[in-house]
């Protein structure tokens, strides 16, 4: 059941109706229809694999009170590395079994060793990076003690499989999350009307822009024959489809959370106005990046573990995190790129800088080294991003090559009905560029509309719904899906 | 709670007024903007014209609005009888099917171009796009034609709300064709909407002549029975009306496809073999390649001695 379908048009409503009226602020009524629906929406996916999440969320469930239980930090121990080594044995087996599987018969290949490898049939269970992300933090937080075990087994639950992030993150932490499914829910009208704005951007995102961005992408990027232009064309228009895919369906997520009460955290925050490679990750994917920094980056040392080290740790988590991604080399080398650039400002101590602020608060673009800032930044994600969409290395190898000869300054061009297609985008593009522009000083695009008078907040319906409804891509799957 | 479910009920009906508007105006938006399928309007409308009695009618593919001028056929024939050019773009055999129990009663002749490998490509009924686009103008799907098809295509059995729905898309279309002119370096005459000659190209061959090579080995397929048992069907249902089915076999470029004549020959016996009630006027080797203006259509040279050879085919009969 995808957000942007009539499925999720008419699931939506119901459970919105039933949380609202017919639950009527009891909270335990509440979760279990929160837990219900989550079941229905996961299992209207693959209900095969519904019983790998109940599993997973029962696995992390009694590990969290056994190690809360636990005596001796033995037995805490024994508890922790269960949960760790079973949440991330299921993960590797229907992730990356395959892909280790293969390098390593390439591999020995090398040596004029031939074996015929025995790979695994089964497709990817949705959702699983991201719910095995959630109970991960879980038994983490309770082995850090800074949570304490969650004895309630619906709530449990539904922090695990809260339908809105469940397939596709944000990824959330039980510090945040837990405390908002164990209080009390009213109808906030701020929230709410935010929700709304904000499900309506997500899908101006993901229909209109990254869905008309999609069959042009895939067109360029198989072509062999396009010029430079036309392909570091595809290139830009690669990031920002997968920006448009992946906010889009984040902001669905964060906007249908809303209209049930409860807040998510924020995962992306205008990532592609960046003026280096450190902020853009403290602006993309938020809820990932902050979650590698917390359980992998600090706890090895982060960048207080001397020179060598702190260098090791950028590398392990940037490639981690593009492993993460996907069982494939591309996704390894899309990390090790960003710790190379991410490295030298991490050298100088400039990675920090643009913590708190934005770029060019004043509204106007007069700083010009900022736009500049700007600009290379974006230009160094896209050139990374040729390695994340490429179907193997030496098809990203092949695609540089082609792209950086004299071809590269003659005029883009497309044929026929692309054409037509690649103005669709340019125009959405430029209204997102705009849009995030003017709110980029908000936490999120549209927040605070419920401020605005009803006139100002039906001509913003108007135009989304207009667009959505002519310029309509072709519908594709959202790509963190795959993930 | 009160103020939010007021905001919402606000958004609903703004919503609910937007999509009646959208559906309401789609027909009109169809009929009014330029897009690929806009002959749709044109041939729904003049077989629904009870003024004008045609006494030929024209169908196909592009190849043949590009390269038939119904006038040159009509002033070529005896007491120059009127005579319509009514095919589109990519209107298939089977598209063309659609049309046959709409014909007008004045009509002696249809004369049905198609591919020299018509006969042979396995059922290709039209696209959702086409049949949308039919819908939104006008056109309806009686019992006649689904005896014709046997299985009409599901499309035409839903609401006209839904199809103006999907129909949006007709709307991209449209930009499309806008946009061409100035994205495409090309120029195209206006009269896609001419009942007679709606050869839309300027000049008389496309700048990146011929562009693209097609396959033409007449032993890779063999003759499609469901689409030789539809045209025998068609003609059994035309002669009950009096009226004369021609099929021509368009031109081939020979500088995208060179076949042997004898197998071509052969496959042509084996048409007037299987299909013996109907005309097949073979026109396969008629033009050269100057008289092409890209891959597959014929310009306004070969347009004219295509039309010339159908009213001489017509005058021996």
């Amino acid at each position: 059941m995808l957000f942007n379908s009539f499925s999720f048009a008419i699931f939506f409503p119901i459970v919105f109706i039933l949380y609202w009226f017919f639950a009527k602020g009891n909270l335990k009524i509440q979760n279990i229809l929160l837990l219900v629906a989550s079941y229905f929406f996961y299992a209207s996916w693959d209900y095969r694999f519904l019983f790998l999440l109940i599993f997973s969320t029962l696995l992390d469930y009694f590990t969290g009170i056994k190690m809360s239980d636990a005596t001796s930090r033995h037995n805490k121990k024994f508890w922790f590395w269960t949960s760790v080594i079973i949440n991330l044995g299921f993960l590797g087996v229907f992730k990356y079994y395959n892909f280790f599987a293969a390098s390593f018969a390439e591999f020995i290949a090398h040596f004029g060793l031939h074996v015929n490898i025995w790979t695994l049939q089964v497709i990817l269970p949705v959702g699983i990076s991201f719910y095995t992300f959630h109970g991960l933090s879980y038994v983490i937080d309770i082995y850090n003690d800074k949570i304490k075990a969650e004895k309630n087994f619906v709530d449990y639950s539904v922090f695990v499989s809260f339908f809105p992030l469940l397939v596709a993150g944000p990824i959330e932490r039980a510090t945040h999350l837990l405390p908002q499914i164990k209080q009390k829910r009213l109808m906030d009208y701020e929230k709410a009307s935010n929700g709304i704005f904000l499900i309506l951007w997500g899908l101006f995102k993901k229909i209109v822009i990254a869905d008309n961005c999609s069959p042009l992408v895939e067109d360029i990027f198989s072509s062999k024959d396009m010029a430079g232009s036309t392909l570091l064309m595809g290139t830009v228009l690669f990031a920002f489809q997968i920006y448009a895919d992946f906010s889009g369906y984040s902001d669905i997520a964060i906007g249908t959370a809303k209209l049930l009460g409860i807040d998510l955290i924020t995962n992306f925050k205008f990532p592609y106005f960046s003026r280096n490679i450190g902020e853009f990750w403290r602006r993309w994917h938020i809820s990932l990046s902050t979650w590698f920094r917390d359980y992998l980056y600090i706890p090895l040392g982060g960048s207080k573990a001397g020179k060598w080290k702190s260098i090791r740790n950028v590398f392990i988590i940037f490639i981690v995190s593009g492993f993460w991604h996907g069982a494939n080399w591309t996704f390894i080398i899309w990390g090790g790129i960003h710790a190379l650039l991410f490295l030298p400002s991490f050298l100088i101590g400039s990675n920090k800088k643009y913590q708190k602020s934005i770029i060019n608060p004043s509204g106007v673009v007069n700083a010009l080294k900022e736009f500049s800032q700007m600009l290379w930044t974006f230009g160094a994600v896209c050139f990374a991003w040729i390695f994340f969409r490429a179907v193997s290395l030496s098809a990203a190898f092949s695609f540089i090559r082609r792209m950086c000869n004299k071809s590269l300054l003659s005029v883009p061009k497309l044929m026929g009905e692309q054409n037509t297609d690649l103005l669709i985008c340019m125009a959405a593009i430029t209204v997102l560029l705009l849009v995030e522009w003017r709110h980029r000083k908000k936490e999120f695009v549209f927040e605070g509309i419920w401020k605005k008078n009803i006139w100002y907040r039906i001509a913003v319906l108007v135009v989304i719904i207009t667009s959505i409804y002519y310029f309509t891509g072709k519908s594709a799957s959202f790509i963190y899906f795959q993930f | 709670m009160k103020k939010f479910l007021k905001d919402l009920a606000v958004y609903l009906v703004v919503v609910a007024a937007l999509l009646l508007l959208f559906i309401k105006a789609q027909p009109f938006l169809t009929k009014v903007l330029p897009n690929d399928y806009s002959r749709h309007h044109v041939i729904v409308d003049a077989l629904k014209n009870k003024t004008a009695s045609p006494e030929i009618i024209i169908l196909g593919d592009s190849r043949t609005m590009f390269g038939v001028d119904a006038k040159t056929i009509s002033n070529n024939l005896p007491n120059k009888p009127l005579a319509y050019n009514l095919a589109s773009v990519g209107q298939s055999y089977f598209e063309s099917c659609y049309f046959i129990s709409s014909i007008p009663a004045s009509t002696r002749h249809i004369i049905q171009f198609i591919g020299y490998t018509g006969f042979r490509e396995p059922r290709t009924d039209f696209n959702i796009d086409k049949a949308m686009s039919m819908m939104m103008n006008g056109y309806k799907v009686d019992t006649v034609t689904r005896q014709l098809i046997g299985k009409v295509n599901p499309y035409f059995d839903k609401s006209i709300t839904a199809v103006a729905f999907e129909g949006r898309i007709i709307l991209k279309s449209s930009l499309h064709v806008l946009l061409r002119s100035v994205l495409d370096n090309e120029t195209f005459a206006d009269n896609y909407s001419d009942l007679y000659f709606p050869h839309i190209y300027t000049t008389d061959r496309h700048p990146q002549y011929p562009f693209y090579k097609i396959p033409c080995d007449l032993d890779t397929m063999s003759v499609n029975p469901y689409t030789v048992a539809l045209a025998n069907r068609v003609d059994y249902f035309l002669q009950q009306k009096n009226i004369q089915y021609h099929i021509v076999l368009l031109p081939v470029n020979p500088d995208i496809c060179v076949f042997d004549k004898s197998k071509a020959a052969t496959y042509i016996a084996q048409l007037k073999n299987e299909m013996p009630g109907i005309d097949f006027i073979n026109l396969t080797g008629a033009l050269d390649n100057t008289q092409f203006y890209d891959a597959e259509h014929p310009n306004k040279k070969g347009a004219r001695i295509i039309s010339l050879m159908v009213a001489d085919s017509l005058k021996s009969r």
